[in-house]
């Protein structure tokens, strides 16, 4: 067991790990990544729905606030304003992505054919009381980076990381109502998606 | 009706439409069925943010050297 070279307890608490962070202290900054890098990478993966461009939003991350610290003030936790910056970063990259692919799947605004339920399977009764174990995890993240990129985005910003559709839509360029028809039709195709799954996973004699 | 179903999960709907809506499910055992999974969905979904990411020890490493910071590691 050899001792972590970063030294966690070097700041009392945020305040003092911030004041350390405008000082340009390099442990500061290296204990910042130690403690917020596992979640900032959560939010990139979310975002992006592929581990190599996940990574590359969590170093821009860092790199950005590491340099703009000065512009901190405090308003926010450390912990939201990093959240901030990184759905910030995911966003330039999705919009560099799109300016190189041909979308096709252009965006549709209203509920159109495809979106009515196919899977009619009963899986309500699926134990869901307790921590998602691995498995479904899996099972969910997967479903959700599946989605068509115009209806994935939306959807993690409101369901996920906590903006309302208002502000989703704002940070998309789009019409909060273009938003709402996103994350309707993305809920839809993710509850078709994750049907087969649950479905064979309900104790049969659960699903009365 | 799917725009209905998601506004009822997100508790949007006007309350006369949702007094129709809950007419309807009572006598539509399918509808039932595609809200309650809807609902579950959502609600699966809601609790992947609490779930722990481990961040693999290369993407950290690599994190740490973007930020010349390897040395830490």
């Amino acid at each position: 067991m050899t001792i972590p070279p970063i030294d966690l307890s070097i700041y009392a608490d945020e305040e003092a790990l911030l004041q350390g962070l405008r000082r340009g202290e390099r442990h500061a900054c290296a204990c910042m990544l130690k403690h917020f890098a596992s979640r900032v990478y959560a939010v990139a993966l979310r975002m992006m729905g592929d581990p190599q461009e996940a990574e590359e939003v969590l170093q821009d991350t860092f790199i950005s606030a590491c340099k703009n610290i000065a512009h901190f003030e405090s308003r926010s936790s450390l912990a939201t304003w990093l959240h901030r910056i990184a759905v910030n970063a995911a966003l330039m990259r999705l919009r560099k992505r799109k300016r190189y692919e041909v979308s096709i799947d252009a965006p549709i605004e209203t509920l159109e054919g495809e979106d009515i339920p196919r899977q009619i399977e009963d899986w309500r009764h699926y134990p869901a009381d307790r921590l998602l174990d691995a498995e479904t995890r899996q099972v969910l993240q997967e479903a959700i980076a599946a989605l068509p990129e115009t209806l994935r985005t939306v959807y993690v910003l409101r369901e996920l990381e906590g903006y309302s559709t208002q502000e989703a839509a704002e940070m998309l360029h789009i019409s909060e109502n273009a938003a709402k028809v996103r994350l309707h039709r993305a809920r839809l195709a993710l509850r078709e998606q994750l049907t087969p799954y649950f479905a064979g996973h309900v104790a049969p004699e659960a699903a009365v | 009706m799917l725009t209905l179903l998601n506004d009822y999960v997100d508790g949007a709907l006007a309350p006369e439409l949702c007094t129709a809506l809950e007419t309807h499910l009572a006598a539509c055992q399918n509808c039932q069925i595609v809200l309650d999974t809807l609902r579950k969905t959502v609600y699966l979904v809601q609790q992947l943010p609490e779930a722990p990411v481990a961040l693999p020890e290369e993407v950290e490493q690599r994190l740490f050297a973007a930020l010349a910071l390897a040395d830490f590691l």
